[in-house]
């Protein structure tokens, strides 16, 4: 091998071993995806690159084991694994070892299985094309049992099974030849909160019985922190530091994995917590930078705090430390001192609201909500997807609708939005039924309910600038006159909404945005009506942690000072008891628990809530 | 714009834009400068020559002016038609996909028993019976040729009605018509465009089709009709080349310049085409097989050579 490599006391039991790997995305201009990587995967440990999106992390893992199809480019590095030279390998060899010694579970493994195969032929499949003639229904058989699906299912089709379970197949056909090295690519996120953990364990499960060693990709922190021995942090491109558990547990060195580790709400456990949603949390001010053109010097310098002259000048390398850990910061801090698990991290920089007053006015008054589909053909059974919701939505209050997946909680806010006819019940509000017939009714009733969805990637048109996305609600709803008026009221919003200069932002198209721009934009086209109820859909869950708090926050001062009331859909009890006044716990379409924030995370009574909860605070505990 | 402004960057495009272009100037313009297309001139049938530049037909009329003239007349059927095509396909898709339900129904039968009918045949008989001339014959083109674009754009729509911009556009309280036409379609426009293409490039094929068949007018001077007097004389048996390979070369390069901006267009719907020249080596296939490993630089010659 050549003398590249300086001798790591690491490297000696390293099952993969990652050496300056820099890898460049080739289109019309060339972007350094991942830059100077360098890591060890230990034989038996879980190791995970953790980092936003566009960080490099899948890039960087995929990359070194040459998964990745052009116009991936690896321009420079070397990739040991198992004591092959992966960037010398040629295709044949590297096919030898692909599922047999080393092997990927995808994001999207559970779409990636062939819809005109049953399981059990995908799974042969995989043994067939290594270990011809060894092929046994009772090894596919075993197989599924190990991932805890049923051998007999094995003749199952992928339709026929849930999301989880296809993504337990995906696991079985990475696990089949029992290899050295398993990928876990973000492998959970599509997945339910409660599904995401169990698949988690039983992999945790398995290493320690079979021997594997497990690459795992995340942009979740609580999950990493959780499952994980050792953890890469990436940003932008380049590794700010390699560090045990028990380090990160203690803050970490570099200051963007301490901003990460602090930018998530605390669950606030234990009897008797005394204020609810009443704290603002620190995020990450700025965005990650344009890797088509990084930032000189240290990549995270203008968001970090810490910045001095030299950051900005000088990129900092990625040192060892005689923790063998590895580090990459000019000004590092110290580690803290362990923390109780949940224990406020930001306890200085939450300040107290007084709770509002106490005789509310009822706004959306939700009686015997119901939503059933049939299926098409003659013997159909109907499916009660929300039976028999009731809630009331106090001014001035936000009320979470908390669930699982499935749980019906988009499709309530689907109705309550207008967009979806409930098949019974009623809706008042300000105690007049909800959408009267006729055209001026509907315009009457948007006026005053308004939506903010998910995925800010879908919910502003990609053909219109923000300027006609504001535009719109107000010329709909003739709300200004002029063309000034219009202007000017289009910079107040964006300005509300924390999107300044806002002159910069109008002519901007939504792809020229960030993920957490585009959301502000979306609460900011909402809030344009004024109306009294702002309906919000899950819509932190699909931004990066570190900009996520502060969609949370500009949500939590909205309500404050414009006395709007939130209904918060949202699978994430952690940002529910940041933001919430009550909660309503969904459970098959039905509201089993409802309550003040406080009381129903101090003790929750459904095992549904102690389920969530459970999974929140093992997640909030780790940090 | 950003469309045009795409499509200008990619060479297929451009190049299929400039034959348009000249394809535009001689049927607008080219009939000034040209000699009567219907008058008897010279001899019968004489090759091309420096006072004929294309020959003479057997009725001894000037075959280089009948191509110019016949342009206008065969261009403008093709894209009217590939026009009011694309029109009434997006109206009745967008309608059927935004609505869903029974009005989704009724117009999606409607669209299935147009796609049923035998497209050219009726078409034949269509033009046999009703007055002679290039409007009916557009007015056959659209008839058998609306429902196959309300098929495609209906499909579309079908993905975006429930995308979540959508969604915003109708709780914001926007008009039905609006979100169709101001939401939903913007976001379509390579696939309006690709259909108007293909719409465009039918039409001329079939309008020349059935006026080579003698169902249109065949006093007028089309490209059709051009053909179909070249057959009509036998002129193939006296070897006259002149009269029919001009004409079909027209239609040819027509099709073919449309078809190039048709590739541009894929292009730029799809980013994996969009690749820089130098790079696009590595995409696509090595030796006929479907390139998925990452290829590393410094292990490859040719990549080692290119810019980092």
């Amino acid at each position: 091998m050549s003398g590249l490599v300086p001798p790591d006391p690491g490297s000696a039991s390293a099952v993969l071993s990652v050496r300056d790997l820099c890898i460049d995305y080739v289109g019309q201009k060339r972007v350094r995806a991942v830059d100077g990587v360098t890591f060890d995967l230990r034989r038996g440990e879980i190791f995970g690159l953790l980092g936003e999106s566009g960080s490099g992390k899948s890039t960087a893992a995929l990359g070194a084991l040459r998964v990745l199809p052009p116009p991936a480019v690896i321009r420079s590095g070397q990739v040991l694994f198992e004591g092959v030279d992966l960037l010398r390998a040629t295709e044949a060899e590297l096919r030898r070892l692909r599922s047999a010694r080393m092997s990927v579970v995808l994001q999207s493994a559970m779409n990636a299985l062939s819809p005109v195969l049953s399981v059990g032929e995908q799974i042969a499949d995989v043994i067939a094309a290594h270990e011809p003639g060894q092929v046994s229904q009772k090894r596919v058989g075993e197989l599924l049992e190990l991932v805890g699906i049923p051998a007999d299912r094995s003749r199952s089709y992928p339709h026929e099974l849930s999301g989880g379970m296809r993504q337990r197949v995906g696991i079985a056909m990475a696990l089949a030849l029992r290899p050295a090295l398993v990928v876990l690519d973000e492998p959970t996120t599509a997945l339910d909160v409660l599904v995401e953990r169990e698949i988690l364990q039983q992999v945790l499960l398995l290493k320690q019985t079979l021997g594997f060693s497990v690459l795992l990709v995340s942009h979740d922190v609580g999950t990493m922190l959780e499952f994980c021995d050792r953890l890469g942090v990436l940003y932008a491109g380049r590794l700010c530091e390699v560090a045990t558990r028990a380090e990160l547990l203690r803050g970490g060195r570099h200051p963007y994995t301490r901003a990460l580790l602090a930018g998530r709400p605390a669950l606030p456990t234990g009897p008797g917590h005394p204020e609810a949603p009443s704290a603002r949390l620190a995020g990450i001010s700025g965005t990650p930078p344009d890797l088509g053109q990084p930032p000189v010097g240290c990549r995270y310098h203008p968001r970090c705090t810490r910045s001095t002259e030299r950051c900005r000048t000088e990129a900092p390398e990625l040192v060892r430390l005689p923790s063998e850990g590895h580090l990459a910061c000019h000004e590092p801090l110290a580690l803290t001192e362990p923390t109780a698990p949940g224990a406020p991290l930001a306890a200085a920089e939450r300040e107290v609201v007084p709770a509002s007053g106490g005789h509310a006015s009822v706004v959306l008054a939700v009686r015997s909500l119901a939503k059933m589909f049939r299926t098409s053909g003659r013997r159909s059974t109907p499916l009660h997807v929300v039976s028999d919701v009731s809630f009331d939505l106090n001014q001035g209050e936000v009320l979470a609708l908390v669930g699982q997946s499935g749980s019906g909680k988009s499709t309530i806010l689907r109705m309550l939005a207008g967009l979806e006819q409930p098949s019974g019940g009623e809706v008042s509000l300000h105690g007049e039924p909800m959408l009267g017939p006729g055209r001026k009714a509907t315009l009457a009733f948007r006026k005053r309910v308004q939506i903010v969805l998910q995925d800010p990637f879908a919910s502003l048109n990609p053909a219109h600038t923000v300027a006609y996305q504001l535009e719109r609600p107000l010329l709909v709803h003739r709300m200004v006159q002029t063309q000034a008026a219009l202007l000017a009221r289009q910079q107040e919003l964006l300005e509300l909404v924390g999107l300044a200069p806002a002159t910069a932002f109008l002519a901007k198209y939504p792809h020229e945005l960030s993920g957490g721009q585009r959301q502000r934009v979306a609460i900011a086209r909402a809030l344009a009506v004024e109306p009294d109820v702002i309906l919000a859909d899950e819509p932190t869950s699909m931004l990066d942690v570190s900009v996520r708090m502060g969609i949370l926050n500009l949500l939590s001062d909205l309500r404050r000072q414009r006395g709007l009331s939130l209904l918060y859909v949202t699978h994430d009890l952690a940002s529910a008891g940041y933001l919430a006044d009550r909660m309503a716990v969904l459970s098959g379409g039905s509201i089993v628990e409802e309550g003040p924030t406080a009381r129903v995370l101090a003790a929750p009574r459904h095992d549904t809530t102690q389920r969530l909860l459970a999974a929140a605070t093992h997640l909030a505990s780790a940090r | 714009m950003t469309l045009v402004a795409a499509l200008w960057r990619s060479r297929p495009a451009r190049v299929g834009l400039a034959i348009l272009a000249v394809f535009a100037c001689v049927a607008l313009f080219g009939p000034l400068f040209t000699r009567d297309a219907r008058a008897f001139l010279a001899e019968p049938l004489e090759p091309p020559s420096a006072d004929f530049w294309l020959g003479t037909t057997r009725q001894g009329q000037d075959v280089f002016a009948r191509l110019i003239v016949g342009t206008r007349v065969s261009l403008g059927v093709g894209l009217v038609v590939g026009a009011v095509v694309v029109l009434l396909g997006s109206l009745v898709g967008l309608t059927a996909a935004y609505f869903g339900g029974w009005v989704d129904d009724v117009l999606s039968l409607v669209v299935n028993v147009f796609l049923i009918l035998p497209g050219l045949p009726l078409a034949v008989v269509l033009a046999a019976f009703l007055e002679s001339g290039p409007t009916t014959i557009a007015l056959v083109l659209v008839v058998t040729g609306w429902a196959w674009n309300a098929r495609v754009v209906r499909a579309q729509a079908l993905a975006l009605r429930r995308r979540d911009f959508v969604e915003a556009a109708v709780a914001l309280g926007e008009h039905p018509l609006r979100v169709m036409v101001a939401e939903i379609l913007p976001n379509m426009t390579s696939i309006v465009f690709s259909c108007f293409i293909g719409a465009t490039t039918h039409a001329i094929g079939a309008q020349v089709g059935l006026e080579f068949l003698g169902l249109g007018d065949v006093s007028q001077v089309t490209w059709g009709t051009n053909l179909f007097w070249a057959v009509t004389n036998q002129d193939i048996l006296t070897e006259s080349w002149w009269t029919m390979l001009p004409t079909g070369l027209a239609i040819a390069t027509f099709g073919f310049a449309l078809v190039l901006l048709n590739f541009g267009i894929d292009e730029v719907t799809s980013p994996r085409l969009r690749i820089d020249p130098k790079y696009r080596a590595l995409v696509g296939t090595r030796n006929g097989v479907l390139r998925l490993t990452t290829p590393v630089a410094h292990e490859d010659a040719a990549l080692a050579r290119l810019p980092t």
